[in-house]
């Protein structure tokens, strides 16, 4: 009964936060600001530009030593008509393999599903951030170093393959 | 805006869990924390388990705070990519906003519940990377975890993935106990620090003037 009730209550606390989160994010393309890098670490994001589609504050979430995966959050931003990321990778030195997830709450749990496109507005920002769309970064073939860049190829159904190169970053 | 809808559904949860459980009475301290509060407060006081952290060193320690301190515990996994690592983060972050006399009061223990690839060496390398006092709590008694989550109100569940491996689900709270074993505070997922690190102050004030 006491688990019941307080899955009804966590599940109502979050589907708030996240409501609020994603309507905050389409419509302004930030992080919130309990997650955002501080402004200085942010300057040296990836960012990169194909066709009518602008990846923006390309970053990779730092993992303590022998962390088996990690994130990867941007921006992406269509000017004009929609768009959908159907693949992200990694160079294979870096990890095995690059999956697109969501974190989401379900039934007063966190999970994480894996999404097999992610959807980009036409004239819209979509937001890959913590606690919601992410890029999952899986089988880390080392330790990571702050400040090292990863290439990471992003391949969008009409804008084909764009690549930005994103610093791994403390947050 | 955001913070906005979390103090309402914080407000609205609150109202739920006096409903739901059709408490009342003893309205302890409570005064003025942004995270959740429980009535009656939970005791996980009496929950132990087996700390491979530089503290426990692998024995059993009670998940309670030293005399006057705070401890902070979460339930996750260290191959977990986003709201593990965000959460941690948060806490960090909230930690550094605190004056010295107050974080030195605060230890953050992380229980884990993939004790299969989160093993003692993974646990302190992860649990460690975060913070400067710590435990890192792993047992591989499913039970024995399955009581303390119960305790805390957390759960878990492990479900094989596509791709042969399997999927960990989890609550995502952030609990704070004291000295005495009791449940004072809990942050949903996504809490913004400034809100973590006042509540911690807030407790950590009420607890010196008393």
């Amino acid at each position: 009964m006491t688990t019941i009730t307080r899955r009804a209550i966590t599940t109502i606390a979050i589907a708030a936060t996240t409501a609020g989160g994603a309507a905050t994010a389409v419509a302004h393309g930030d992080m919130p600001a309990s997650t955002s890098p501080t402004p200085s670490t942010m300057a040296k994001a990836g960012k990169a530009t194909k066709a009518n589609i602008t990846v923006s504050k390309a970053v990779v979430r730092m993992v303590p030593p022998g962390s088996a995966n990690t994130a990867a959050y941007m921006n992406i931003r269509s000017k004009g008509m929609p768009d959908r990321l159907l693949r992200a990778s990694v160079p294979k030195s870096f990890a095995m393999k690059t999956e697109l997830h969501r974190s989401m709450m379900v039934d007063g749990q966190m999970k994480m599903v894996q999404q097999k496109s992610i959807a980009i507005p036409r004239n819209g920002t979509r937001v890959l951030k913590m606690g919601s769309f992410h890029l999952m970064i899986m089988g880390l073939t080392g330790n990571l170093v702050a400040g090292k860049r990863i290439r990471i190829t992003l391949t969008f159904q009409k804008a084909g393959r764009v690549m930005v190169s994103a610093p791994i970053m403390e947050m | 805006m955001s913070r906005t809808l979390i103090t309402a559904a914080a407000v609205l949860a609150g109202a739920l869990l006096l409903a739901g459980c059709g408490g009342g009475g003893a309205g302890q301290q409570a005064t003025g924390l942004t995270g959740f509060t429980r009535d009656p407060v939970p005791q996980v006081g009496g929950v132990s388990l087996p700390d491979v952290g530089p503290v426990g060193k692998g024995k059993s320690v009670p998940m309670r705070a030293k005399p006057g301190n705070l401890l902070v515990v979460y339930f996750g996994f260290a191959s977990c990519p986003d709201i593990c690592p965000t959460t941690l983060s948060d806490v960090r972050g909230a930690l550094k906003r605190l004056p010295v006399e107050q974080r030195t009061r605060v230890e953050v223990a992380m229980v884990t519940v993939d004790p299969k690839r989160d093993t003692a060496k993974v646990m302190r390398s992860y649990v460690g990377h975060f913070f400067e006092s710590w435990r890192a709590y792993r047992t591989t008694d499913a039970a024995a975890l399955a009581d303390a989550e119960k305790a805390f109100g957390a759960s878990h569940s492990i479900t094989p993935s596509k791709s042969g491996g399997y999927d960990v689900v989890h609550s995502a709270f952030t609990y704070v106990v004291d000295d005495q074993g009791r449940l004072l505070v809990e942050w949903p997922f996504a809490m913004p620090r400034r809100d973590i690190s006042q509540d911690l102050s807030t407790i950590l004030e009420e607890d010196t003037n008393t």
